[in-house]
């Protein structure tokens, strides 16, 4: 399967939707929709809402998250946004500002 | 230490680390370390130094040196500081707050 990669020169203002695995190393304003994994890269700055399987963020992102399974936030990662998923994982080191919604029962 | 076998209902204060292994309702108010060990069940609005999980905590929590969550961790609530981990294998809902901003994306050139 091929793997859409967003170089660290490119800025793409509008919405990316597939079935492909997302490199970001670039810019990404609007949103990210795949059925396969996003990872923004410790480069990237993503101002997008994004639905995916699995999300891996080392750069910057300002969005909410709905993944069908995993969102990782690596130590670099920084990340200002709701999260919804059923596993989330926060580094040391990260940084996050938000909600986190991993469907625990009140 | 809160050992398995003890309840507490009502307000905990004080100037030195504590171990929860039993149940907590009410609140908990240290300036060191709160650690909430698996199986021990804490119902309580938390303000401590470092804060961490391995049993439940509902409540929200205001650690002003840390927060982590581990493997097994069940939680609910706000979390306020300026470090946190969560490990996989922890749950959590709740808000999370750390003080720190992404600045503005340099804005792209507008579309049409």
């Amino acid at each position: 399967m091929a793997i859409t990669h967003i170089g660290s020169t490119l800025v793409i203002e509008g919405e990316i939707s597939g079935s492909d695995a997302v490199v970001v190393q670039g810019r990404v304003k609007g949103s990210i929709e795949t059925s396969q994994g996003v990872v923004i890269e410790n480069s990237a700055h993503v101002e997008a809402n994004l639905t995916l399987d699995t999300l891996e963020v080392a750069g910057d992102v300002k969005g909410n998250v709905t993944a069908a399974s995993r969102v990782e936030i690596k130590p670099e990662g920084k990340m200002v946004g709701d999260i919804k998923a059923p596993r989330i994982l926060i580094a040391d080191g990260a940084h996050f500002k938000g909600n986190i919604d991993m469907d625990v029962g009140r | 230490m809160i050992a398995a076998g003890t309840s507490v209902r009502g307000q905990v204060t004080g100037a030195e680390d504590l171990t929860v292994e039993g149940r907590v309702e009410g609140s908990v108010r240290l300036s060191g370390n709160l650690s909430i060990a698996k199986g021990a069940e804490v119902k309580a609005e938390v303000e401590v130094k470092a804060l961490d999980i391995s049993g439940s905590l509902a409540g929200n929590s205001v650690a002003t040196e840390s927060v982590a969550l581990s493997s097994g961790a069940v939680v609910t609530g706000d979390i306020t500081t300026p470090r946190l981990v969560i490990a996989d294998g922890a749950r959590y809902s709740g808000r999370v707050t750390m003080p720190f901003e992404i600045p503005a994306l340099g804005a792209p050139a507008p579309r049409r």
